[in-house]
């Protein structure tokens, strides 16, 4: 068998020794790590969704530019031309007299009785629903469409756009710092219950030295302990997020009909998945080297 | 075989001299008991010839290897050419006593064929051959020091250095631990123990170097223990 195989089979043997030596400690490493992970897979779920319900919002805006009645049909394809070399501009569609109508009559269902007859004398007006590439912009934008010759008005619900990022931003702003301040004590928690961990075998760790072990020889076992470690408790973390998560997203979904539409558990547990196996990994790894270069020197 | 030439030792951080122009040879197969009381300047020999310290100035050559010009690098390297014994045994806490000898086969790269055929060599060497599969606290002291032993010696070294080897056990294990360590010099290997063993020293008549305030204040072929501390 090749040396060096063999010397990695030997630190995971090494490894597998040392955890069931210390399953104690192990086990209350694990408990913090999964901990750790919760409240890291709740925040990636979280801001996940508040960039996914914002994206909706902002994929369903849009700006509608009401023409003057009786517009001649050269002047709207003129319009729209004009409406098309403004800066903010994502995608422009026009809506008739007649779409508008139909529109109408769709969004009262059964109860459109009362607009019949109203196709000979129709007081809706043609209009041009813009979406916009920044709808942080929408105000100048609509002021820019407002000036465009037999542009009527222009309706751009500026407030409620306002409100909502407003409170995406807050939200995100929110939980980015939380997730800060629940990284910084997970990391101190995790490599000081790491710390207790390769502590509690220092003596071990002088006598490999005595015995003639490089540092390496002494860090690996050390280092593929915390990796096992980390990505325990990340599997764990993992299962317990996702659980929730379905759950939670279910109720979301139930009481408010469908309207906060959230991601569905399939669609989110790769990305969770993935963050935390990264997670669990770095911070075991990064814990016990960090807690075992303490008692290495020459 | 180790040769300490004016050597001396200034610890730093306290100010103390630990030892001072101490000067002796050791050749190869010659077993050595080095005495004195605490403070005398024994640990700092033990420390010295390990290479956990450097000394302050002097020349210390351990198998023509000048020890103070090994870098971090070489110094576990070096330290494989030795075998060391401790008063507390240091035995490996997560591995059974058959892994705490191979350990030391492992660190240097020995074949699992290596490993196989020299570990119950020694396991039979130092009578403890019914405990391979024990954990280090399952055992006794002079079991353990027993296990210690195995692991210094497995890959031969030319040095044991021994610091304490009995002061942890009653009378009759230190009966055994001797007769063993008689036996590892009989094979060619140079012993030197750092000892307060009255009893050890007294009765094995070998050579002594006694240490008093990190002076050589005896150097006595087949000496004894002259006072008692």
């Amino acid at each position: 068998m090749n040396t060096n195989l063999k010397k990695y089979i030997s630190f995971v043997n090494d490894a597998i020794e040392g955890l069931w030596f210390n399953r104690n400690v192990v086990i209350s490493t694990i408990i913090i790590v999964v901990s750790s992970l919760c409240l890291f897979g709740t925040y990636i779920a979280f801001s996940s969704n508040v960039s996914y319900i914002s994206n909706q919002f902002r994929d369903q805006y849009a700006v509608s530019a009401y023409l003057e009645k009786g517009t001649p049909e050269e002047r709207v394809v003129e319009i729209q031309d004009e409406i098309n070399k403004l800066n903010n501009i994502a995608t422009v569609k026009f809506i008739s007299e007649t779409d508008a109508l139909t529109e109408c009559k769709k969004m009262f269902g059964k109860d459109y009785d009362f607009l019949n007859g109203l196709e000979e004398d129709n007081p809706l007006r043609a209009s041009f629903e813009i979406t916009l590439k920044d709808i942080s912009k929408a105000s100048v934008t609509s002021d820019e469409l407002s000036k465009i010759i037999d542009v009527s008005w222009v309706k751009n619900n500026q407030d409620l756009v306002t409100q909502i990022l407003e409170v995406t931003n807050a939200l995100k702003r929110g939980s980015m710092l939380l997730m800060l301040v629940f990284a910084i004590i997970s990391i101190f928690i995790i490599s000081n219950t790491i710390k207790i961990s390769v502590s509690s075998r220092k003596d071990d760790i002088l006598t490999m030295r005595y015995v003639g072990a490089t540092n390496d020889y002494i860090i690996c076992p050390f280092v593929i302990e915390g990796i096992i470690i980390g990505l325990i408790g990340a599997v764990i973390g993992f299962i317990c997020v996702t659980l929730g998560y379905a759950y939670c997203s279910g109720a979301v979904m139930k009481y408010t009909a469908g309207i906060v539409d959230v991601y569905k558990t399939h669609e989110i547990v790769i990305k969770l998945f993935a963050l935390s196996i990264f997670f669990g990994f770095f911070i075991g790894m990064t814990g016990s080297v960090y807690s075992v270069k303490r008692y290495i020197k020459a | 075989m180790i040769c300490f030439d004016n050597v001396n030792k200034i610890y730093e951080n306290t100010d103390t001299e630990a030892l001072s122009n101490v000067s002796f040879h050791i050749d190869e197969g010659e077993f050595v008991f080095i005495i004195g009381q605490s403070g005398a300047g024994k640990s700092t020999i033990t420390k010295l010839v390990l290479a956990e310290e450097k000394q302050t100035s002097g020349d210390i050559y351990v198998g023509g290897v000048d020890i103070s010009q090994l870098t971090d690098k070489q110094i576990p390297y070096y330290r494989r050419s030795l075998g060391v014994v401790f008063q507390e045994f240091r035995l490996l806490s997560t591995k059974n006593v058959y892994n705490n000898i191979a350990f030391a086969l492992r660190v240097r790269g020995a074949s699992n064929e290596e490993i196989k055929e020299l570990v119950p060599q020694w396991l039979e060497l130092v009578r403890i051959s019914d405990k391979a599969n024990a954990m280090p606290d399952e055992l006794s002291g002079g079991e353990r020091q027993r296990v210690a032993l195995a692991r210094a010696m497995v890959n031969n070294p030319a040095v044991l250095l021994a610091d304490e080897p009995t002061g942890n056990l009653d009378p009759v294990m230190t009966e055994e631990i001797m007769q063993i360590l008689t036996q590892i010099n009989e094979m060619g290997t140079t012993v030197i123990v750092v000892t307060h063993d009255i009893h050890m020293v007294n009765s094995m008549k070998k050579r002594v170097i006694e240490l008093d305030n990190g002076q050589i204040v005896r150097d006595e072929h087949q000496g004894g223990y002259q006072y008692e501390y």
